[in-house]
């Protein structure tokens, strides 16, 4: 089956500022792909390219088969956008709003009205459709931002951070209709978004991209197997290739590798940092392998100077490729 | 005191945006300067040195009298004669190289002798100038005026001597000479004293004289810049009031509001604190646009503003004006529904009382023209104390009317404020 | 394209019809300032129904004799002048100072004598340096008025004088000297009279073709409406610039750009949704002007509009060359509002001048004549006063029309959709 969207190498590079480095995935149809990443990582830069507000500087992609460099308005047809800000225009009306941008995707008269109807069904709105956007909740004002991202039945959409800044009702609303979406009417979704736990619950596959280029790219369940049942970071006075033998050699454990610095977790200051030689240990299972760690520590008089454990998320995941968390 | 606290917080902001203190500073300054025809005044100094209006004039007669009349043409002053030859002034006037040609007929001068009626006729290019042409046209009737009077004396003693014919006492009194002689010699001295002389002059300020203002001249009359700089800065400090709105609206928003008043502080305390600010900065604004007046003005080679003779009146008026501004600026956000009416309605409020409470035209000219209604404004008594401080030159008691009436206006417009503003 | 344009100018309109505040501001405003100044020159033009100017004078006569009479009764005649006699020249003085009156008349104690003395005389007029216009008039008046008895003066000068020379007066008995009186008396009145009737010298002033020139208040209104309703186009046109810019910051340009629409529709359509402000703006302000003040529209109506829609083109491009330029939004309102004022005054918006500025001599017509402004109101003078046709108003449409694309193009090529 040919993927909804094939990314080939895609690039943007500002004078010397390569914001995005050649950057390559695919997207199958019905797929839910998320773009996991901190702030600055590229993935608005990604979506804007992809949608037509930016131009490549290399490298393209096929969206539904159209290539972006020469097809862009055939590819447009077929993407939905939902942009992290309202992007409408608030003095006027919900069903203004979707009237002018249904418009401008073709759609006229009768069939215009009954797709305008529809969408504001989909998102709860029908009732203040006719009152001024900027007189909304917040909530209400992400559910006519996808509103707008519909309303020209679109085969893809992409949402561009969508929760950021939202209450926790609305967000739960943005959650099941992106999944109400994706099951009910076949719609392939790219979710760009920095909170692992979104991409974790909605997201097939996901890639996880970092300064421009993508550091991973896998299944949920994959990504997160990356860690294992979880990594355990001990502080150890010495560290040699015999002790870090032994400790792979110890049940619950898949190995054990020598570290720079146990990574800076969240909240973390830099002067917590302890001198002395690190292990990362990946464990089949985090707890039972901390349990025989620790006990075989203690049976050799070794002591312990630090101890960290990472709990398997893409948060972790994440941090163990990078350094670095996703909230900076 | 809290209020003060509010103060300093509220003017650095202020002081951060750039684009409002445009708007406040030197907005009012480019207005003066475009508005009240500074400019022009500016560029009609530069002009050439000679600032006559050139007229092209064609003797057809070329008698005495209509020589006379030439050469009296181009010394009367404001006319510049250039003599030229029927057919070349006719061509170069539909060239429109010329503006305009007077014609001095062929019979001039005999019909002037024989005290016949004579008509000049002044032909002017339809795209010249209508004002010069009016003051060209002025100055060829003073001239000609002129002339009918040294006519009139010769006439009345011709008509002396016709009554006198029969009676052989008077009669050799009027011959052709001594006539002649006599309109003569009183026409020369008319022209340098004329018998009665209207004298203008503004009136006295204390134990000397007012100055002697000749028609012409207009140094001790304020000019039109002069008239503009106070009149501006009123409509400019009571446009501040929809600064003073914002910036409570901008609260509200903010929530801020509520803090406030979980802070130990009174409502009106809390309102008197946003006035302060504005308060402030309308003082500041006044001061900047009459330091132009006085320093700018004067850099650009026209005249300065005049402070008059009472400094306190003027410090009293401008403080009364910036508190009653402060005062509109809590109406408007007392009374505002959105923030869009602040910006909308507002401005068109406050302009409209700046037209209406003369601004932009003289007060007389709209007391005539609408007689009490311009007083509804503060606008008016804030133009009318600087009109009797700043040009009449008048004193402190001139303007206590002026400062009750703002000082009542502030009283109303904060007291409805109060009772009407919605602090949450 | 085009009916994407025509969707992105709908949304425009809808957009400003929203706004309420700035349409109060550009079309209240405008109307409000046009109604006030075309009223108080039409009162002062003395064409309206109601009563002419009157200005207010205090006249004080410390004469005793019949000059002095006269001089007053004349003034009391003067339908422009509310004439109020005092006793005390102190008083009317105050009177001045103090702003009550325009103007303070003093006649001199011996005026009367010093006439028939033949010795100059002053008569003073005090004026209120508020009011320069009044004292202009004032003195204008005054001066027509001291005529009648300097003539008196002179001849009855003249006829004594030349009596006295010959020494025949101190002889003559007392009826020949009542008799030479009773001429004297008569000579003066029939000079007077003619001085009146047949003026010995008088000039008229014409125009090229023999036709004598009038004023005519609604030629002038031809200048002050569409100076004002010029300069308000503008601003109404600035508006665009913010709104763009506005879109840019708040992403519903990107939305737009992420949809098949091409830039330029975008741009485009944002401009022919001002453009129909503009000439709503142009239709209202005129048609009041031409309605309630008698405003003439001129002969040609196809000109007209056809100016009126390059004034638009050029006031909206000039809109999209701000947002081009500036960095926020917020920015281009300032700029778009101070570059109305601006260029509004330069370019003689504010009829202070009876033709428009544009050609009138010296240095400030030559800026009047940089600015799209100076070219529109000469242009919409020429139609509406001078009843000029569309190929009389060509320079000014060239100007017009290249002045709007340069805007354009610069603006097309700067304008960053992206930030």
């Amino acid at each position: 089956m040919t993927p909804i969207l094939d990314v080939q190498q895609l690039s943007k590079k500002y004078g010397d500022f390569e914001a995005v480095k050649e950057v390559s995935f695919t997207v199958e149809e019905g797929e839910v792909f998320g773009l996991l990443g901190p702030n600055g990582a590229g993935k608005t830069t990604v979506i804007s390219m992809l949608t037509g507000v930016l131009p490549p500087s290399a490298g393209t992609a096929l969206i539904g088969g159209y290539d972006i460099r020469t097809q862009m308005n055939q590819a447009k047809q077929l993407n939905g956008l939902v942009p992290q800000d309202l992007a409408l225009y608030p003095t006027l009306s919900a069903r203004a709003n979707l009237n002018f941008f249904g418009q401008i995707y073709g759609l006229r008269g009768k069939a215009l009205r009954e797709q305008v109807e529809d969408v504001l069904r989909i998102v709860s709105l029908t009732e203040r459709a006719d009152q001024p956007i900027e007189t909304f909740s917040g909530g209400m004002k992400r559910r006519i931002n996808i509103a707008a991202g519909l309303v020209h039945q679109p085969q893809i959409l992409f949402l561009d951070e969508p929760t950021v800044g939202v209450d926790p009702q609305s967000r739960n609303h943005i959650f099941e209709s992106v999944q109400r979406l994706n099951r009910e009417r076949d719609m392939s979704v790219i979710y760009t978004s920095h909170y692992m736990e979104e991409v974790e619950l909605l997201c097939d596959r996901a890639a996880i991209i970092d300064e421009g280029h993508i550091i991973a790219l896998d299944t949920i369940e994959n990504l997160i197997g990356l860690l294992g049942g979880g990594v355990i970071y001990l502080g150890l006075p010495r560290v040699d290739a015999g002790l870090l033998a032994q400790i792979a050699a110890l049940p619950a454990v898949r190995e054990a590798l020598p570290a720079e610095a146990a990574p800076l977790g969240e909240g973390e200051a830099v002067a917590q940092r302890e001198t002395g030689a690190k292990v990362k240990v990946v464990a089949e299972q985090s707890q039972q392998a901390l349990v025989n760690v620790i006990g075989w520590l203690n049976t050799q008089d070794i002591p312990l100077t630090s101890l960290k454990i990472l709990e398997p998320n893409l948060e972790s995941v994440f941090l163990h490729l990078t350094g670095k968390t996703l909230r900076e | 005191m809290q209020a003060l606290n509010i103060t300093s917080k509220d003017l650095l902001i202020l002081l951060k945006d750039r684009g409002t203190l445009f708007q406040l500073l030197v907005l009012p300054l480019i207005f003066i300067v475009v508005f009240s025809g500074a400019l022009t005044a500016i560029s009609t100094d530069e002009a050439e040195q000679d600032t006559r209006i050139p007229l092209a004039v064609v003797d057809l007669d070329g008698g005495e009298a209509a020589q006379r009349f030439v050469t009296d043409l181009d010394t009367a002053g404001g006319v510049r004669v250039e003599p030229y030859a029927q057919d070349e002034a006719e061509a170069l006037l539909q060239e429109r190289k010329l503006s305009r040609v007077l014609t001095i007929p062929a019979r001039f001068s005999a019909d002037l002798d024989a005290g016949r009626p004579v008509t000049l006729r002044l032909v002017n290019h339809p795209d010249a100038d209508p004002e010069k042409t009016e003051a060209t046209r002025l100055v060829i009737e003073g001239v000609a005026q002129d002339l009918s009077l040294q006519r009139q004396i010769l006439a009345s003693l011709e008509q002396m001597a016709e009554m006198q014919a029969n009676a052989p006492e008077t009669s050799q009194v009027f011959t052709a000479e001594r006539m002649i002689a006599q309109a003569q010699s009183q026409f020369e001295r008319s022209r340098t004293q004329p018998l009665i002389d209207v004298a203008q002059r503004g009136p006295q300020r204390g134990p000397q004289r007012g100055p002697q203002i000749a028609e012409r001249e207009a140094d001790a009359f304020p000019d039109a810049v002069q008239l503009a700089v106070p009149a501006f800065t009123v409509l400019f400090v009571f446009l501040t009031a929809q600064t003073t709105a914002h910036s409570i609206y901008e609260e509200k928003r903010l929530g801020s509001f509520r803090r406030l008043l979980a802070a130990p502080m009174s409502k009106a305390a809390l309102l008197a604190g946003k006035m302060l600010p504005n308060f402030v900065t309308a003082l500041i604004q006044t001061a900047v646009i009459f330091a132009f007046g006085l320093v700018g003005l004067r850099l650009m080679g026209l005249q300065p503003l005049s402070l008059g003779n009472a400094p306190v009146g003027v410090i009293l008026v401008a403080m009364a004006m910036a508190l009653c501004s402060s005062g509109l600026g809590i109406l408007i956000a007392a009374l505002a529904r959105t923030e869009s009416q602040i910006g909308g309605l507002s401005t068109l409020i406050l302009w409209g009382a700046g037209i209406l409470g003369g601004s932009f035209v003289p007060l007389f000219i709209l007391e005539q023209f609408l007689g009490s209604l311009p007083r509804v404004v503060p606008h008016y008594w804030a133009n009318r104390a600087f009109e009797n401080l700043l040009i009449r030159g008048l004193g402190l008691t001139s303007v206590i009317t002026e400062l009750g009436a703002l000082l009542a206006f502030t009283a109303l417009f904060f007291a409805i404020g109060l009772w009407r503003f919605d602090f949450n | 394209m085009l009916r994407d344009t025509l969707s992105v100018a709908w949304k425009e309109i809808q957009l400003i019809a929203r706004d309420r505040g700035s349409l109060v501001v550009l079309f209240l405003l405008p109307l409000l300032f046009g109604v006030l100044y075309g009223s108080i020159n039409r009162h002062f033009a003395g064409e309206g129904e109601t009563l002419s100017v009157l200005v207010n004078v205090d006249l004080v006569n410390e004469d005793t004799g019949v000059f002095g009479e006269q001089i007053a009764l004349a003034l009391n005649d003067i339908d422009v002048l509310n004439v109020e006699t005092l006793e005390s020249a102190a008083d009317a003085e105050q009177r001045v100072a103090e702003g009550h009156v325009s103007a303070a008349i003093v006649i001199p104690a011996g005026l009367t004598s010093d006439i028939d003395a033949y010795t100059p005389t002053e008569i003073e007029v005090i004026v209120d340096p508020a009011e320069p216009e009044s004292a202009s008039i004032v003195s204008g008046i005054m001066n027509k008025i001291i005529d009648e008895a300097t003539v008196w003066g002179e001849v009855q000068y003249g006829i004594r004088a030349l009596l006295d020379e010959s020494g025949v007066l101190a002889d003559a008995g007392a009826e020949t000297r009542r008799a030479i009186q009773a001429q004297n008396l008569g000579v003066v009145m029939t000079r007077i009279n003619e001085m009146h009737h047949t003026p010995l010298v008088s000039v008229v002033s014409q125009d090229l073709e023999g036709a004598v020139i009038e004023g005519g208040i609604e030629l002038f209104f031809a200048l002050l409406f569409p100076g004002i309703t010029v300069m308000f186009v503008f601003f109404g046109a600035s508006m665009s610039s913010a709104s763009l810019l506005n879109e840019r910051e708040t992403g519903a340009l990107r939305r737009l750009l992420a949809a098949p629409i091409s830039r330029g529709a975008v741009i485009g359509g944002k401009m022919l949704g001002y453009m129909a402000l503009v000439c709503l703006q142009v239709i209202v302000l005129f048609g009041v002007a031409h309605s309630f003040f008698g405003m003439p529209l001129g002969d040609s109506q196809l000109a007209l509009a056809l100016l009126t829609l390059l004034l638009a083109f050029v006031a909206t491009a000039m809109g999209m060359l701000i947002a081009a330029l500036s960095r926020s939004s917020k920015q281009a309102d300032n700029v778009g509002t101070v570059l109305g004022f601006v260029l509004g005054g330069l370019g003689g918006c504010i009829a202070i001048t009876p033709i428009p500025l544009t050609r009138t001599e010296g240095f400030m017509s030559v800026i009047a004549r940089l600015t799209p402004h100076g070219h529109a109101v000469d242009a919409y003078y020429s139609l509406m006063a001078e009843k000029a046709s569309l190929i009389d108003i060509l320079p000014q449409i060239g100007f017009l029309l290249a002045i709007g694309a340069l805007f354009f193009l610069i603006a097309i090529r700067r304008f960053r959709f992206t930030e």
